[in-house]
Order: structure tokens, then C-alpha cells, then sequence
């Protein structure tokens, strides 16, 4: 067994090195489109025993342009339990002619702390080169070793936008009496694909592969991109063994591995909460009592230090300091709310707007970077997040909604999917009054309610400033020359998650004047305005994520002494995407009343409709700057 | 007795004053209070901060930073202060800056008491920035909405020459701010101060014992034992040095601001000269301008490495080839260095590998990169200096500091007049500097030893030029050609961020920059020559760009071209408006009158002007039967305008904007 490993090991990398990194040898199409072209993207892991895993990478990319440059990866990171074992860096020109060649002792080494982060153990070895030319081919190779099989890294064959690939490899190497590997291939249908799977041996190969561009409503770049995920059946975290061939467990390994013994809190804590939800019965009312005190007691300060990447401080810890990071927050919340009897799941999930799915089909450890709670709530979860210092409770907004989540429970784990916030859900209603004088100046109050995202787009505004407000407003109204606001007044309705907003506006010379004429925009307030970009060809789906409905009522006073020349028509549009309907309607007290509605619908429709699509929002903008004409009489 | 009084009551109140700003005297008070009561919006106030420096000898010099300060959160917004950064720097063992004695409470109520938390261990975190610079990160445990927070750390440090800054002024306020300097007879310092709140000083001296510890120098015998340590005690005279402020308001980010640190009070000392007995001389740093340019010139990584001129002899000889007049060679050197040398994005004025090593890498920092451009301007027998500069992030030197400069550019004198180089920026020319550069004022070295002051703000303007034919069509669509011309900085600006695009993705950006736009037969002219101006061009129709009502069309001349935002929409003004550059618009604007359509109303030709000459504003239009012409002027010729003069620029965009959007009524014949 040891000889195969030898002999696949040394193929590798004759392989590797046999190459000519000229730039003539990329083929022409792999050109377009690209910043940067991934020559080799080479990647091995060999599992030697289940507290010993070795990664040999070669990475070999040219850069063609100067916005190639951010393109490549000169970094290797590492902690206390992943040991960089070799390192070295080539430059080669346009010719493919070695120019540099940097060793592993002319790497930097420093902290590597994401921000938002106070602090974390891991590091990052990096070179730091300055191109002097373009095109050059920039190397990285290197060999890490780490005493943990649980976390591989999932391999990309197109790795970002404006990146082509001209050969990209990885094999795993294990031995099969000792574990299993899981693999799941990803957008993989389409390309020529040399696979290997045998016991011991997995090895997945593809070449030439185009850039791609971004689009407008298109997919992210993880639900295109052909990738290849791998995990570990068997495994060692951080001296715990492991075995889990199913969500279910892992659920139940984490359940009794992880979080086992962490929940204690101190008795005055555990007082003070049994204090608060006296009288009440009500789970869910507790839950809400229990997750008020934690926002109001705690803060969100994240600190991952060894274990720490998966494992909370214990909630006696949080308890103790007051603060914690989502994976503290959240076990310390569960525990409080256990003592007064409420069920609470610890629940990893992906966190971002980009609705990141756990696949059925993949329970891995490394799957996720974010914790929430899930409160049983009949046959369904209320889902809650600790970290957040405003939200109101059972709101997750779009950082963690509408996705398959890993609700962790003592008898195994399940995916579970979280609230969705869609269409008429994000709605934002506008009732204004509103009158121009016979100068142009226009005076308005406003009464707007959000609800869904559009509440939370909104929810952190009482904590600003009034110097912040005021510029929040300026900024969201900026289409509204000289526009002052005034009197401003915020009802945050937690239990219904509602948010009012009231104020007065003036918009001094609003209506714009054409010699006797003035011209005035009868939409100011909700106008949207953002269409997206012709594609000479469009090659994604269309993606609307989410939806949001908007609703609006403007009275208009209109001034003496002017009179309507020319009132424009109304729309009512109905489309695959969402309806769009504005009113106009003159009324017999020289005033007039706009009524506008606005749907657009989650969803996913072909390429093919993109022109529609984009004729939809293109018109909706256009109607939405509509304008009306008054002549002096 | 009244007298005795008054003088027990003022001892008293100096006594109460003294406790409150002491560490450890947290009032009930401080934790009930809702809101500043000067600053009711305030997330956070500084009760008070402390710095006090001393001096130790153990063989050599180092001072000791104590610093301490009481924080009050008022709410959420003001979290992030209850986490401290102390930055530390290393160059290894000897030679680092250490961290000790911290201190730290969060104090709360609680039941109606007040209750104290320590900061421990587990809240003091080290962190590696880089290779010269770590860092401590201390949080706050038990921190809630209203939460005291103290703490107290020193730094001890070799660098003793220039003590760090202390900052009477913050984002939040700072009641009490304080900073005492006790220095030894043998040390004098000069201190710098940024003063935007009153600081009241006082001083007093006293004699003291010292003890120090030294390894003899010069030895004529090299006896057995001679580089022993040697212990000393004297007594010394002692001066005090303390700078106080009371309530010194916040400090805010202001839009078209330049630095925020040059607006806050502070202050930072440095070693000025030593003396050690009667019989020793005075030995001088750097304190007048002329100081900085003899220790400058003689430096080791500035001065002498700019006389080695042998590694670039027949690179320069090359450049030089048929080149006759100075210009030429200035031209010729200058576009050698930044086509072949890469900055590496480090600020410096000195070397760092040397310039002989950064030439042959063709990678340097800033010195590197410039100081090879001076070197080599020089050995072509020019008039060339270097020139050191403090970078806008880095705040203004007002005062003579060699520690204030962090950059480098060059000057070449040609028939008297000073040219400005910066061979760093790929499309900087001479005289059009990065805007990091654009810092007032710099101190050019000259051969000498001394040096002279010299501006860097730009005095000519830079110009865009506007060319726009346009033509209306049916439904609201617009078609014409455009014509943008730029010049200097704004030239600059665009060839840094965009010259590296390609042309296709520079249009997709501009179609989507402008909506409902298409962009056909474009091109750059000049595009990365930065001796020329930048002339982009292309054919365009935008749609939904007029509105048709009835039997007659409206529309702003001007189109999409001029933002009718005004830039000003804060109600009041702190700090100075930093414009970076003089600048002057104009737009030459043509309209074709559609067949069967005549001008109904045009807006009125206006003129409008700032106050004390800062600029103007001219909107000139006309038209025939078959055309309207716009002229548009905007000229801003003061590059700093200060904060008294926002009402009027505030206005003066008011009305440029309120005059952009007047529209233009065609009516069918």
C-alpha cells in the first residue's frame, strides 16, 4: 500500500514540474474574459493516519494585467495544529523563463484576524512581491501537516470571476481500511472531468476551462463554479474521534462531543432570568424574555482560539465576561433558556445574503461559519440570533433566512430550512401629504412602515446620531434637491417587527421651472432606479432572491394660481417578475393623488427573458419618474 | 479669614478636582448618568485620559509612557471603546517597545451598588501586524449600556527621540485630558503642539536623586573588567511638564475633508538635545529646519546613498540619448524611473535594502523610488533635491520634525522654477503629484545642508472640458457625441483607477454609471501618456432622457451629464472644505431643435460667484432656429476653503443645482 502512494506521489509532481510557463502556451480562449489564468491548480491530500493528514499544493497562475493581481493567493495559513512544512515561490516572465525564487524563509508571517474578529490563533505566511511587468507567472508550492481530518478544503476548478484555468487537479490519497472519504460534485455536469474513484485514491482532473463574468440577477459564484467537496467519514478533531456518515451524526458527535458539560450558569444569572419570565407560561414568550436579557446584558466580541473554531466557551464563561461570539451567545442563550424550561437547538448554518444551502448529501464539520438558535415552535422552529444587539426575537433578516440549517439536537442532528422573507413579506408603505407653493417649494409629511427586510434595512436607525440621521435621510432622498427633514419619529414595534418612520420634509424649488412652467416629479420618495445592464449575450438564469412589495399614497396640493397642463397617464403592468401599477387622479380641491404599487417576485426564470426582464424594471424606473406639468394662469 | 477661607475652599475643590481624574475614584454618578451633558448624542466620553512620561538609564535611555483613563459608555453605539489597541513596536530583543502593569475595571450598578470586574489575562490579547509592529488587544468583560471603564498600562520604549502623541481630543469627548513630562537635566525636549482646545500648562522643578547604570566609552586602558557596568547615582534637577484640557468637544468626519488628525488637539515631544556634565558637550537633534537637513543629509539610508551613483551608470546613459535641453533630461530620467522602478506601497524617507539593491529588484518603497530619481538627475549634472513630505494620512508638520515626514518626492530647479516629481504613481507627471502627496507643504534639502520650505498644493487648475452634441428622437431618446476632455489631476485620478481596464469593461462601467445607456464608437486618446491630456470620446443614446407632454417636450440641458446633487447637505460646518486641487468645468453644449419643434422657454444666462474669489459659476445659453447652445462654467480656485465660508458654498451649490435642473420647453409649430 505505502508503494502506491510513492508512485502517485512522485507521478504528481513530475507531472507538475515538466511545464512551460510561457505565455504563448495558454490556449487563446482561455484569454478572454480573464485578468489572470490558473496555469495549475494542484492540490493533494494524503490522510496518512487519522491524526495526521499532509496537503501538498502547487499553484501557478499568470497574471496578464494589474487587476490580475488580486487574483492569486500568495498565502499559506496556519495555527497551532497545521505546521507549514515547506514553502517556496518562482516568478517566471512572459517567456516562462525563471526570473525570482523566493524560499520559505523569505515568506512574511503574521496574525491572520478577519475583521470583526478580536483575535484568533491562526496565521498567515505570505510573500509579498511586487510585479514589475506584465504578463508574469507567479508560483506558489508548499506542504502543510495537521493533526486534525476533519476540515479539507473544497476544490474549486474555476476559482473566481475573471480567472480562467488551464489544468487543474486533486487527489486524496487515504487509506481505505482505516476510513472513507464522502465526495460531492458540483456543476460538474457539463465539462470533461477525469475522475479516479477507488478505494484509497480519488483524483479529479479537468483543463481548459473559460473565465466567467458577473451578471446582474445572476447566481453567486459558488452555484456556478464546478467544484468538488470532500469529507472524511472518520476523523480526529482536536483529539476526538469521530464517525458520521449522515446530518443525523454529526448532529449526535457534536451533540455529545462538543457541547456536552457547557451549560452551566451562575445561580444570581439564573435568578435573575427566573425573575423576568415569572407568570408567564408561554415557551415562546419566554424565549423572547430570556433572548431581551442576553442582548441587553451581552456583546458580540469574537475570539477563536484553538477548539474554539467549532467548540463555544462554556456559557459560565459568557456568563462571567458578558460577552461572546455567535457560538458562545448562542450556548449560553440555549442554557438560559433550558433553566426556564424553553428547548433550544444549537443550529450551524452559512451566514450572508448569499444563501449558502447545506447539501443532504455532505454532512461535514466544515459546512457553515455561523451559529443561531432554532426554539421548536409546534411542528416548526423559531429561529433566533444571539449576536445581534437590535433584532427583535425569532428575526433573522437576510443574513441567515431561507436556507437548510443544521439544527443540532441530543439524538442527532437534521437539516431544517430557515424563515424565508419574500415578496409581500418586505413590504414598504408610504402615505404622504404634501403641497407646493407657488415658488416651487414643496412641504410633505411622511408615515412609512416596513416591514420583513425592509424592517431591518431600517431597525438600526434610532440608535444613529441626529447628526447620522439626518444624513441617512439626505442620502436616501439625494434625487430630492435641498431636502431638509424634520420632526422625525421612529416606532420600532418588535413583536410585530414594524418599523415607523414619521417626519416632514421641505424641498425647496422641488418643482423645476421652464419659464411659467413648472415640472414636478410625482414620485420622489420611492423611486426605483436601478436597472440592470444590457448583456449582448446573457448567459445565467435569472435570480430574484427575495422580492419586496412597495405601496404608496401621495396627496399633492397643488398651488393657486397654476393650473395642470398636461397630466400624465397612469400604468398597470403585470409580469412574470411582479406588477407595477401608479394612478393618477385629480381631485376636486386642486390636488391630486398618486397611488403607486410595486411587486417584484422571487424567482427563477430563463435567460432567455432577460430582455423582458430588464424592459420590466427598465419602464417601472421610467414611470417612476414621472412628471407632471402646471402652467401659471 | 475669609481669605483662609476662600484658600481652603480652592484647595479643597483642586483637591476634589485632583481625586476625581484619579484611578480608582469612580463615582455612583458617573454610572447613573444617562447622557453627556454637553454632548447629549455622545455613544461614549473619555471621563479622563492621563499620559505621563519619565526617563530610566540602564546603559541606555529609555522612556516610560504611563497612561490611564476612565471611559464612560452611554449605549451600544459606544462598544467599541470598551476594547483598547495599544500598538507596539519591534525589532527585536533590545530593541522593543514592552507592555506592562495593565490595569483594568469595568464598573457597574448593580442592586443599587457599585460593582467591579477586573480585566484579566484572558482579555489581553497579542497579535503580529507585520514584522515591525504588534499589537495588544484588551477588552472590557460585563460592558452594558452605561458601564465605567478604567484602565492604567505602561509602555517602556528605546525610542526615546520622538515620545509618542498624545491626544487631548477623540470621536467621543474628553472631559479631562492630561500630560505630564518629567525630564531629566541631561535630556531637552521640544514640543509640538496641534492646539484646537485650550491647553493650560504649567511647569516646576525640583532636584531629585537618579540612579543610572553605564558602560564607560573610550577607554585608554583596555583594562580587565572595562566594559563593566557601571552604577551611578547623582542628584539632578527634574523639570515638570503638564499640559491640561477640560471638555474638549468630539471630532467628526466631515465629508471633502482632509485629515482627520490634523483637527485633533494634541501633542508630541521630541528629543531636542543631551548633556551629560559641564565638561561634555551638547549634543544637538534635530529641532530647526537646518538640523533636519544636515542629519538628513548625512543619514546613512537617505543622504549617502544618494552619492552612490555607480550601479545606474549606463542606465542613465541610455535614457539620456539624444536629449539636449535640461526638460528633456528632467522628461527622459524621470519616465525611466517610473516605467522601470515599482513602488511597493511602503511610506519612507529612507532606504530600506538601499537604492543600488531597489534598483537592481526595480522594486522600492518611496525613498527608494524617488531618491534613485533624484540620484539620477543629479549625476546628469540637473538641479535636483530631494523633497520630504508628510502624506495626507499622516497629518500636517507644521513645526521642524524629522519623525513628522513619512514620504519623499523630488524637485528639479529649470530657469529658476521648482519642478515636483513623484515616480511612485505610474501616471503622475511632473508638477501633477498623487493626491497622498497633496499635504500644503514640504521641506526640500538642499546640497547645503539647509532647507527651504516649498508648496505642494497644485495652483493651476485642472480643467474638464465638456463637448456634447445632442439630438432628440421619438419616445424620449436621446443620441449625440460627447467629447470629455481632462487635464492634470483630474487626468490623474482617471488613468489610476481606470487606465489599467479594458476599454470593454470601461464601457460596461460608464453604461451602467449612467442608466439606460449605451456607448458605441469609443476611444481613449492619451490614455496612458500622462504628458497630454485625456480625451475620451464616444457616440451615445440614452433613453427615457426627455419628457414629452402633450404637444411639447421638457428637458434639462445639461441631460445626464451634470449631477444635480449638491455635495453639501449638512446643516453646519466644523472643519475646512479640502477640494485637493483648483478645478474648472466647463460644459459646451449643442442641442438640435427637432424637426417641427421651436423654442418655447429657455432658462436665463446667469452668472454667480463665491465670496473672496473662491470661484464662479456662469450658465450662458442661446439659440437659434435650428439649435439651443449651453455654456456651463464652474471654477473652484482655492483648494482649502475654511469652515466660515460653508453657508455661502453650501449656497452657491444650492443655486448651481436649482440652476442645472430649470428646463427647456420646445413646443410643436
Amino acid at each position: 500500500m505505502r508503494l502506491l502512494y510513492l508512485f502517485v506521489f512522485s507521478c504528481f509532481f513530475g507531472y507538475a514540474q515538466n511545464q512551460d510557463f510561457s505565455v504563448t502556451q495558454i490556449p487563446k480562449e482561455l484569454l478572454e474574459n480573464a485578468d489572470a489564468v490558473f496555469r495549475q491548480d494542484f492540490m493533494e491530500i494524503e490522510i496518512r493516519s487519522l491524526k495526521e493528514m499532509v496537503t501538498r499544493v502547487t499553484n501557478v497562475w499568470t497574471v496578464l494585467n494589474s487587476q490580475g493581481d488580486k487574483l492569486i493567493n500568495p498565502s499559506i495559513y496556519h495555527d497551532n495544529s497545521i505546521k507549514v512544512n515547506k514553502a517556496e515561490v518562482k516568478i517566471y516572465n512572459a517567456l516562462g523563463k525563471e526570473i525570482k525564487k523566493y524560499k520559505k524563509k523569505d515568506f512574511k508571517d503574521r496574525s491572520s484576524v478577519s475583521s470583526g474578529t478580536l483575535y484568533s490563533d491562526s496565521r498567515v505566511m505570505y510573500l509579498d512581491y511586487v510585479p514589475t511587468s506584465y504578463p508574469y507567472t507567479f508560483e506558489i508550492s508548499y506542504e502543510t501537516k495537521s493533526k486534525n481530518t476533519v476540515v479539507f478544503p473544497n476544490f474549486y476548478f474555476l476559482s473566481a470571476y475573471r480567472l480562467s484555468t488551464q489544468n487543474s487537479e486533486v487527489s486524496i490519497i487515504y487509506n481505505p481500511e482505516e476510513i472513507q472519504i464522502n465526495t460531492v460534485e458540483m456543476q460538474l455536469d457539463n465539462l470533461s472531468v477525469i475522475r479516479e474513484l477507488k478505494p484509497g485514491f480519488v483524483h479529479y482532473k479537468t483543463q481548459n476551462l473559460k473565465a466567467i463574468k458577473t451578471e446582474a440577477f445572476g447566481p453567486y459564484f459558488f452555484q456556478i463554479a464546478p467544484q468538488v467537496k470532500f469529507s472524511p467519514q472518520k476523523f480526529i478533531y482536536e483529539g476526538i474521534t469521530g464517525e458520521v456518515k449522515s446530518w443525523n451524526e454529526l448532529g449526535q458527535w457534536f451533540f455529545n462531543n462538543i457541547l456536552k458539560d457547557r451549560d452551566e450558569v451562575s445561580d444570581k444569572t439564573l435568578e435573575e432570568v427566573n425573575q423576568l419570565v415569572k407568570g408567564i407560561d408561554d415557551p415562546i414568550e419566554r424565549a423572547r424574555i430570556v433572548y431581551e436579557y442576553v442582548q441587553n446584558n451581552t456583546r458580540y466580541i469574537s475570539v477563536q482560539v484553538g477548539i474554539g473554531g467549532v467548540q463555544p466557551i462554556t456559557a459560565k464563561e459568557v456568563d462571567r465576561v458578558k460577552y461572546g461570539d455567535c457560538k458562545g451567545l448562542s450556548n449560553y442563550t440555549k442554557a438560559l433558556l433550558k433553566e426556564v424550561g424553553v428547548t433550544a437547538y444549537y443550529t450551524h448554518i452559512e451566514s450572508g445574503n448569499y444563501q449558502y444551502n447545506f447539501n443532504e448529501n455532505f454532512p461535514s464539520l466544515s459546512e457553515g461559519n455561523h451559529v443561531i438558535l432554532a426554539i421548536p415552535n409546534g411542528e416548526d422552529y423559531v429561529f433566533t440570533d444571539c449576536t445581534s444587539q437590535t433584532h427583535p426575537f425569532g428575526f433573522i433578516g437576510d443574513f441567515s433566512d431561507n436556507r437548510y440549517a443544521h439544527i443540532i439536537k441530543p439524538d442527532g442532528g437534521k437539516l431544517v430550512k430557515t424563515t424565508a422573507y419574500l415578496n409581500e413579506d418586505n413590504h414598504e408603505s408610504f402615505s404622504i401629504k404634501g403641497a407646493l407653493n407657488d415658488e416651487g417649494h414643496l412641504t410633505a409629511s411622511l408615515e412609512i412602515s416596513s416591514r420583513g427586510l425592509d424592517y431591518d434595512r431600517k431597525q438600526y436607525l434610532p440608535i444613529y446620531s441626529n447628526t447620522e440621521i439626518d444624513t441617512h435621510y439626505k442620502k436616501r432622498w439625494a434625487n430630492v434637491r435641498n431636502i431638509q427633514v424634520n420632526n422625525i419619529q421612529f416606532e420600532n414595534d418588535k413583536r410585530e417587527v414594524v418599523f415607523k418612520e414619521q417626519l416632514e420634509v421641505s424641498a425647496k424649488n422641488y418643482a423645476s421651472k421652464s419659464g411659467d412652467r413648472f415640472i414636478v416629479e410625482l414620485n420622489p420618495f420611492s423611486k426605483y432606479t436601478s436597472v440592470p445592464p444590457r448583456y449582448e449575450e446573457r448567459t445565467q438564469p435569472i435570480i430574484i432572491k427575495r422580492g419586496f412589495y412597495e405601496t404608496a399614497t401621495f396627496n399633492l396640493k397643488l398651488p393657486e394660481g397654476f393650473e395642470i397642463e398636461a397630466l400624465p397617464k397612469g400604468m398597470n403592468t403585470s409580469s412574470p417578475f411582479g406588477d407595477y401599477v401608479l394612478s393618477i387622479q385629480e381631485n376636486e380641491d386642486h390636488s391630486l393623488t398618486i397611488t403607486r404599487r410595486f411587486l417584484l417576485k422571487a424567482g427563477i426564470h430563463s435567460k432567455e427573458l432577460y430582455t423582458d426582464f430588464r424592459e420590466f424594471l427598465s419602464n417601472t424606473a421610467l414611470r417612476d419618474n414621472l412628471k407632471i406639468v402646471l402652467i401659471k394662469n | 479669614m475669609k481669605l483662609h477661607c476662600t484658600l481652603f475652599i480652592l484647595l479643597f475643590s483642586i483637591l476634589l478636582n485632583a481625586q476625581r481624574f484619579d484611578f480608582g475614584k469612580v463615582s455612583e454618578d458617573e454610572i447613573i448618568q444617562k447622557e453627556h451633558s454637553n454632548d447629549p448624542e455622545a455613544a461614549a466620553t473619555y471621563i479622563y485620559k492621563k499620559g505621563k512620561v519619565t526617563f530610566t538609564h540602564d546603559k541606555i535611555w529609555r522612556y516610560v509612557y504611563e497612561v490611564e483613563g476612565r471611559i464612560k459608555i452611554y449605549n451600544k453605539r459606544g462598544y467599541g471603546y470598551a476594547t483598547i489597541y495599544v500598538p507596539l513596536f519591534r525589532e527585536g530583543v533590545g530593541k522593543n517597545e514592552i507592555f506592562s502593569n495593565f490595569k483594568g475595571f469595568t464598573h457597574n450598578m448593580e442592586g443599587g451598588k457599585v460593582v467591579k470586574e477586573r480585566v484579566t489575562n484572558e482579555q489581553i490579547f497579542d497579535l503580529d501586524i507585520n514584522e515591525f509592529w504588534g499589537q495588544k488587544k484588551i477588552t472590557f468583560p460585563k460592558v452594558k449600556e452605561g458601564s465605567v471603564l478604567e484602565y492604567s498600562f505602561t509602555i517602556t520604549s528605546p525610542y526615546f527621540q520622538a515620545l509618542p502623541e498624545f491626544y487631548f481630543q477623540d470621536q467621543i469627548p474628553v472631559d479631562y485630558a492630561e500630560y505630564t513630562m518629567e525630564i531629566p537635566e541631561y535630556l531637552g525636549f521640544k514640543t509640538h503642539i496641534r492646539e484646537h482646545v485650550e491647553l493650560k500648562r504649567e511647569s516646576s522643578s525640583r532636584l531629585q536623586g537618579f540612579m543610572y547604570s553605564y558602560v564607560p566609552e573610550n577607554l585608554q586602558i583596555k583594562a580587565l573588567n572595562a566594559n563593566k557596568t557601571h552604577h551611578a547615582s547623582e542628584t539632578i534637577l527634574f523639570t515638570t511638564v503638564k499640559y491640561s484640557s477640560q471638555n474638549a468637544p468630539k471630532v467628526s468626519q466631515e465629508e471633502y475633508m482632509n485629515s482627520f488628525k490634523n483637527y485633533l488637539t494634541s501633542i508630541r515631544p521630541e528629543l531636542e538635545w543631551e548633556k551629560y556634565s559641564e565638561n561634555t558637550p551638547v549634543k544637538k537633534h534635530s529641532t530647526s529646519w537646518e538640523d533636519i537637513a544636515k542629519k538628513i543629509t548625512r543619514h546613512r539610508s537617505f543622504g549617502e546613498e544618494l552619492e552612490k551613483r555607480n550601479y545606474f551608470k549606463s542606465e542613465l546613459t541610455s535614457a539620456l540619448q539624444g536629449t539636449k535641453s535640461q526638460m528633456e533630461k528632467v522628461k527622459a530620467i524621470y519616465n525611466y524611473v517610473n516605467k522601470n522602478m515599482v513602488w511597493n506601497k511602503f511610506y519612507s524617507i529612507y532606504s530600506n535594502d538601499g537604492l543600488e539593491k531597489a534598483f537592481e529588484k526595480k522594486t522600492g518603497n518611496v525613498a527608494e523610488v524617488n531618491l534613485i530619481l533624484t540620484a539620477m538627475l543629479k549625476e546628469a549634472n540637473l538641479d535636483a533635491y530631494p523633497v520630504l513630505v508628510s502624506t495626507k494620512s499622516n497629518g500636517i508638520p507644521l513645526f521642524p520634525t524629522n519623525t513628522g515626514f513619512n514620504y519623499v518626492i523630488c524637485a528639479v530647479k529649470i530657469n529658476n522654477e521648482l519642478l515636483l516629481l513623484d515616480a511612485t504613481d505610474t501616471y503622475a507627471s511632473p508638477n501633477i503629484l498623487p493626491e497622498r502627496t497633496l499635504n500644503w507643504y514640504g521641506r526640500l534639502i538642499k546640497n547645503n545642508e539647509e532647507s527651504e520650505q516649498v508648496e505642494i498644493i497644485p495652483k493651476t487648475p485642472s480643467r474638464r472640458i465638456v463637448n456634447l452634441e445632442v439630438k432628440l428622437n421619438e419616445g424620449g431618446t436621446i443620441e449625440g457625441k460627447l467629447r470629455n476632455t481632462y487635464t492634470d489631476h483630474l487626468a490623474l485620478e482617471i488613468r489610476d483607477s481606470y487606465a489599467s481596464l479594458s476599454d470593454e469593461k470601461y464601457i460596461e462601467n460608464l453604461e451602467n454609471h449612467y442608466s439606460s445607456f449605451t456607448v458605441s464608437n469609443f476611444g481613449f486618446q492619451n490614455k496612458k501618456d500622462p504628458y497630454k491630456p485625456l480625451v475620451e470620446s464616444y457616440d451615445f443614446e440614452n433613453a427615457n432622457a426627455f419628457d414629452q407632454m402633450g404637444d411639447k417636450l421638457f428637458f434639462q440641458p445639461s441631460f445626464f451629464l451634470i449631477s444635480t446633487k449638491n455635495p453639501f447637505t449638512a446643516e453646519t460646518r466644523n472643519y475646512p472644505i479640502d477640494f485637493k486641487y483648483p478645478l474648472q468645468e466647463t460644459y459646451m453644449i449643442n442641442i438640435f431643435i427637432p424637426e417641427g419643434y421651436q423654442v418655447e422657454s429657455l432658462p436665463q444666462s446667469e452668472i454667480f460667484e463665491l465670496p473672496g474669489g473662491l470661484g464662479d459659476f456662469k450658465y450662458m445659453i442661446s439659440h437659434s432656429d435650428n439649435n439651443i447652445q449651453l455654456r456651463i462654467n464652474t471654477s473652484i480656485n482655492s483648494t482649502l476653503v475654511p469652515a466660515d465660508f460653508y453657508e455661502p458654498l453650501k449656497a452657491f451649490y444650492e443655486a448651481k443645482v436649482t440652476k442645472l435642473n430649470e428646463k427647456i420647453t420646445l413646443i410643436k409649430i
